[in-house]
């Protein structure tokens, strides 16, 4: 093995790894990134080809199972009632996101004292406003200020995106339930922002990259300015362990490069920010005499509390086009009249409904929002009927935290390098059933009153598990959780968390602004307290 | 394996006005040769019975619904497959645009046009107060 030795090694070129390898390194700290994926090239993405939904169904699936791109790691979800999605590349999951963009509100971060259940954060929303609008700033948000469903906060970069004629129609509806609602916050241009990026010209598959730079990604907001201010990225580099002195203090990492050469990473700190499957399995791998169940986990709770959004999905079908597979395919309008608690609905918390747009002809004729179309003598006037005439209301509820939801390292899985690959275990208790049921039945009653002529409910959706949430969780106390309110190991002072994995709980709202925002925050947290972290020797 | 498997197709989508049946666009080729979608091809054909070609249609159709309900790990990716084929044939996206109005091109670069917002369909919402909770922190309602 080679060495060499920074202040700051990161894992992950995400949403996370990409925010803080910025400011740290903005700060002067030398900092270096270990990616295992690659960087995206613009010039080659499926949508500038005519068949692009191939690319949906194969190379760019978001289910890395199917993908199986040589730069995966598969995942055991034999156990898991929702399948997981992810990317690895430098932008991670940014790479194929829909770009929703909202915060969290403030009773997000209080559960279990406005409602009994779950856990507090240790933080509150007003600690990571600030880190909110600085995330803006640099992802570039299209969006409309003053927004009564939360707090005040500056203007958007940009204005909205527009809704399309399904958002309009369902904007009248809501109106007239006298249900609120409100333009989604999207981390999407509506006019050119940003280094070198364009104006959304509406082509819709945002999954599939953007060759504009319009849809923000971490790659293309974050990462640029990192390196300019001396942060080095690694590419190819999958880490197998997080290594420790006889202290429990992380003294590096060890990884595999691209050619399946082991080489070590040393650093003063170390940074995880793989998402919640890959950072739980990274430190259930980095066992040692201190950390026998894996670093930092003296408690049992690494890899435990799993959370993602549970989600229900409504789809209504429309007498006429209503052109669905233009403009970006997650984002239009959002409903949050449902969001907090209210005791007669019969469950604690709540759920958004986020009206999506639809598919392309592969999209529809395989399902997702809809079952399959039929095959045989009534095929095509299945899709005749459907195609281009449908939007869907996602029901996404928030999932409270539960032991027995976990990631651990699989039997039976390994990676290319014989890495063991995460297993997911994952159930839904009958709080998060109830309210999905409860908001099929809002959202139908909105279909309805937007004169959809046919509704349809998912009660699950299986392939849903974009956000990866809540298994090294934060907290006040050591002896019931992982990192403390700076995202840092309570058992290993120079070990950070910084993505999703740290979530107290996981809100009904997507959650990249918030891990970036924590991210943010947990460097600032880190520069201001370098001299006095008790590193290795 | 051609042979059974361009039956199965047109069974599978016959064709309907101006939307082509797959033999008519040599899908069971294109679909055997497929780096991924020839194996779920492979698989679906070996779950067919033996004699397929000879039976009536009606017992193709039966035996065609029996593997969608017995062996769904076979035949869900094999419709995967089948579907994202033919969806992306020139001659199918030319049926779905007369049909539809949906431009058979690629997404990229064209996209599709964007109207600027109109804040004046805010008028409702934006007149609410406010809709969170009060958590105590300092973002009071």
């Amino acid at each position: 093995m080679t060495e060499t030795i920074d202040d700051v090694v990161i894992v992950g070129a995400g949403a996370s790894g990409a925010a803080v390898a910025w400011r740290l390194a903005r700060a002067g700290l030398k900092v270096t990134c270990l990616e295992q994926g690659d960087w995206v090239r613009y010039d080659e993405v499926p949508s500038f080809r005519t068949d692009w939904e191939v690319a949906r169904q194969t190379s760019h699936h978001p289910n890395p199972n199917v993908r199986q791109n040589p730069v995966d790691y598969p995942v055991d979800d034999s156990e898991a009632a929702i399948k997981p999605f992810l990317y690895n590349a430098v932008g991670g999951s940014t790479i194929l996101w829909g770009a929703h963009f909202p915060r969290f509100r403030p009773s997000d971060f209080r559960v279990k004292t406005l409602d009994g259940v779950g856990d507090d954060w240790p933080i509150s929303y007003e600690d990571l406003a600030p880190y909110y609008e600085e995330n803006d700033r640099m992802m570039g948000v299209s969006g409309m200020a003053g927004d009564p469903g939360n707090p005040p906060r500056l203007a958007r970069q940009m204005p909205p995106l527009p809704l399309g004629r399904g958002g309009e129609r369902m904007a009248g509806a809501f109106d007239r339930l006298g249900w609120h609602w409100w333009p989604c916050d999207v981390a999407i241009n509506s006019k050119p922002y940003g280094e070198g990026r364009g104006g959304c010209n509406n082509c819709g598959p945002c999954d599939l990259g953007c060759p504009s730079g319009a849809r923000s990604s971490s790659d293309v907001t974050y990462w640029p300015q990192a390196i300019r201010a001396g942060a080095k990225l690694v590419t190819g580099a999958r880490v197998f362990e997080i290594e420790t002195d006889n202290q429990g203090r992380a003294t590096g990492v060890a990884y595999y490069d691209r050619d399946g050469i082991a080489r070590r990473h040393k650093a003063h700190v170390v940074t995880l920010a793989a998402n919640g499957l890959g950072t739980a399995r990274l430190m259930l791998l980095s066992k040692s005499k201190r950390f026998p169940n894996g670093i930092a986990n003296d408690t049992d709770l690494v890899g435990r509390r799993l959370m993602h959004h549970p989600t229900g999905m409504v789809t209504g079908t429309f007498d006429e086009a209503i052109d669905g597979y233009a403009g970006p395919f997650a984002v239009s309008i959002l409903c949050q009249h449902f969001y907090e608690t209210d005791a007669a609905r019969g469950f604690v918390r709540g759920y958004q409904m986020q009206l999506v747009r639809s598919n392309g002809p592969v999209g529809t004729a395989v399902g997702g929002y809809l079952p399959r179309v039929p095959w045989g003598e009534r095929h095509h006037e299945t899709f005749r009927n459907t195609f281009a005439r449908t939007a869907s209301l996602t029901v996404t509820t928030e999932d409270l935290p539960r032991l027995d939801n976990r990631v651990t390292l699989s039997d039976t899985l390994a990676d290319r390098w014989g890495i063991p690959a995460p297993k997911m275990t994952y159930s839904l208790d009958q709080n998060t059933r109830d309210m999905i049921e409860h908001g099929i039945g809002s959202a139908t009653r909105a279909f309805e009153e937007a004169g959809a002529v046919a509704v349809r409910a998912e009660r699950l959706v299986v392939n849903a598990g974009f956000h990866l949430l809540g298994t090294a969780c934060m907290g006040s106390d050591p002896d019931a959780s992982v990192v403390d309110g700076d995202c840092r190991a309570h058992g290993v002072p120079n070990l950070m968390i910084v993505d999703g994995a740290v979530f107290t709980t996981s809100a009904a709202l997507n959650p990249t602004p918030t891990i970036q925002a924590l991210a943010l925050r947990a460097a600032d947290r880190l520069i201001a307290a370098r001299r006095g972290v008790e590193v290795a020797a | 394996m051609s042979a059974p498997l361009t039956h199965l197709l047109d069974i599978l989508i016959p064709g309907d006005g101006t939307f082509p049946r797959p033999s008519q666009l040599d899908l069971a080729e294109a679909m055997t040769i497929h780096e991924r979608f020839g194996a779920m091809a492979a698989r679906m054909v070996e779950a067919l019975p033996a004699t397929f070609d000879a039976m009536p249609k009606d017992e193709q159709v039966e035996s065609i619904r029996h593997i969608e309900a017995d062996a769904a790990s076979t035949f869900d990716p094999f419709m995967v497959a089948l579907y994202s084929l033919y969806y992306v044939h020139p001659q199918v996206l030319a049926a779905v645009e007369e049909t539809s109005g949906y431009a058979a091109r690629a997404p990229q670069p064209d996209g599709y046009s964007l109207k600027p917002f109109d804040p004046a369909i805010l008028a409702i919402p934006a007149a609410r107060g406010p809709q969170y909770r009060d958590a105590g922190t300092g973002s009071s309602t």
